[in-house]
């Protein structure tokens, strides 16, 4: 459905997308993660066709995605990353123009979707929330039922109970047959939605893996208190990667099989045992650690 | 052509469309009002007072007592053209630049239409628009001559008059509107799409206010457009219409083509 093929767009070194391939297969949700500034914005301007590739080719039902935008657009969903509106008009009234620029006939899953995602539609734009914002380009983005849809950094603005409402919205049209590629920052959303994802930095491809397996791969962080601190010097032969704070409690980092890891653990006497939300950050230093090696 | 995009347009421009109306009736009317049938121009003892310099500059240059003389000579060498310069300079920036350098653009072609005819559209309504707003400035003009001195109007001549105006007015929306489409921001699209027609009428001033300066004509396409030429009539009618309309319609059309092909930031 969507193809990116040997992609190259250059705003200067290590800025913009660079020889860049992958292929979103229809029916599929697939993530695209990566930093800010990592080149997702500018792949997805491709897409949309309002950039040209220096080289390399973009394609949309294998139809060129710059020279055949309009027509594209028909069965595109699009979700900008950055939300610029119309701000005197109302939520309202921007639907509605936009329905109208649209040609579409029926509102009824327009009306579906602001119900579903609780949108007051009556207010003036200018005086909207971020996340009354984003849910507002959310219903732009799905309001004609279309076959295909890219959404940048969807969540972002919205409260975690939103995010939940987006994770089974997504899930709903997957199960319709909708191709969806999403960005993000977040890799729970991504976790809990997508079916493969690709992560990208400076540009270029790092990986593109099942969510499965990239989960697997995932490494998890947990704070150990032991009971003494000879207790951690000893961990430390079992072959895990230990942050030591010099107190009783340490960091450990676990790949792979977690329950090597229960095994290990007790040998021990633990006094508190806790899971470490690993942020996004921590799971690309993973994903980078080998390029700093390297570098 | 977009008809909701049109429509759209209509919307968000109304207010400031409305404004300039009323500061060009306003002005219109305090001149129409002020003539005196009867001395010709009132105001020739109070300008013999001003240097010659700064009412050339004015572009003040009366000719005879005429009704017509008087309104070419105090309306449309200076207000007609200012105030509706700075209409076309707002409302062209706004409806291309603007929108990219904010990025609602994203919204407008994430819509099954083609860049051609969004730039198409945005195109239409600048020009049709700025033409309406100098017709209406036109009509309110006739309207107070006609009730106030029946007759005295030389109206072939005020018609003709007013094609000059329309048609520098074309030619200054299609330069606003042809950097409104190559740059992505506004600042850019201003300094030449608001510099330019600016500079053709300090130029013009320039060139007015000294006979060592009448050079600077030829840097202006103000110079097609001298009133008092256009009231005598003769070729100069024909060679500003053709210039004026052939150069927007060429300008008009790269700026939907530059549209139509450029990567945009959004």
């Amino acid at each position: 459905m969507i193809k990116v093929e040997h992609l190259t767009k250059s705003y200067g070194p290590g800025k913009g997308v660079f020889d860049l391939s992958f292929e979103v297969k229809e029916g599929e949700i697939f993530g695209f993660i990566g930093p800010n500034g990592a080149g997702k914005t500018t792949t997805i301007r491709h897409l949309l066709g309002f950039i040209q590739p220096d080289s390399g080719s973009t394609s949309v039902n294998d139809l060129d995605s710059f020279k055949y935008a309009s027509f594209i657009q028909k069965n595109l969903g699009y979700l900008p990353g950055e939300i610029a509106f119309f701000n005197q008009m109302r939520g309202i009234e921007f639907l509605n123009f936009l329905a109208k620029m649209r040609g579409m006939k029926s509102k009824s899953k327009m009306n579906d979707l602001i119900d579903f995602l609780d949108l007051d539609v009556s207010g003036k734009i200018k005086k909207m929330s971020k996340g009354m914002k984003q849910k507002l380009a959310l219903v732009a983005a799905f309001m004609h039922d279309p076959e295909i849809l890219i959404l940048d950094e969807p969540t972002s603005g919205l409260d975690p109970l939103m995010q939940v409402k987006f994770v089974e919205l997504i899930l709903k049209e997957k199960k319709r047959g909708k191709t969806i590629l999403m960005s993000s920052h977040s890799f729970e959303e991504i976790e809990r939605t997508c079916d493969r994802a690709l992560i990208i930095k400076l540009g270029k491809l790092v990986t593109l893996e099942d969510i499965r397996k990239l989960k697997e791969q995932r490494r998890k962080a947990y704070t150990v208190t032991f009971e003494s601190l000879d207790d951690i010097e000893k961990i430390k032969q079992d072959g895990f990667e230990i942050i030591d704070r010099g107190t009783n409690t340490c960091e450990v980092i676990v790949s792979g099989d977690i329950n090597t890891f229960f095994r290990v653990l007790s040998k021990y006497n633990i006094l508190a045992f806790d899971v470490m939300n690993q942020s996004l950050e921590e799971i690309f230093l993973n994903y980078y650690k080998e390029d700093v090696e390297n570098e | 052509m977009n008809k909701a995009l049109f429509v759209m347009n209509i919307k968000s421009n109304r207010n400031v469309f409305l404004i300039f109306l009323a500061i060009l009736s306003m002005y219109v009317s305090i001149m129409v009002g002020i003539y005196d049938p009867t001395i010709g121009d009132p105001f020739a003892d109070l300008m013999d007072m001003f240097p010659p310099e700064l009412l050339g500059a004015m572009n003040f240059t009366i000719m005879d007592g005429e009704l017509i003389s008087f309104i070419s000579g105090y309306l449309y060498g200076f207000i007609m053209i200012i105030f509706p310069m700075i209409y076309v300079i707002i409302v062209g920036n706004r409806l291309v630049a603007q929108y990219v350098d904010t990025g609602s653009m994203a919204f407008l072609l994430s819509t099954p239409n083609k860049r051609k005819k969004i730039a198409l559209t945005q195109a239409v309504f600048l020009f049709t628009s700025t033409t309406i707003l100098l017709v209406l400035a036109c009509v309110v003009n006739l309207l107070l001559c006609s009730t106030l001195y029946p007759g005295l109007l030389d109206i072939n001549k005020f018609l003709v008059l007013n094609l000059g105006l329309i048609g520098y007015f074309a030619l200054i929306s299609s330069i606003s509107f042809v950097f409104s489409c190559i740059f992505n921001e506004t600042r850019n699209s201003l300094a030449f799409g608001a510099g330019i027609p600016l500079a053709f009428f300090i130029i013009n001033m320039l060139s007015g206010a000294s006979p060592d300066l009448d050079g600077f004509k030829y840097f202006t396409a103000l110079s097609l457009f001298e009133p008092n030429d256009w009231l005598e009539g003769g070729n100069i009618v024909w060679i500003g219409s053709a210039v004026f309309f052939i150069g927007a319609a060429v300008l008009y059309t790269i700026g939907i083509r530059v549209f139509s092909k450029k990567d945009l930031p959004l």
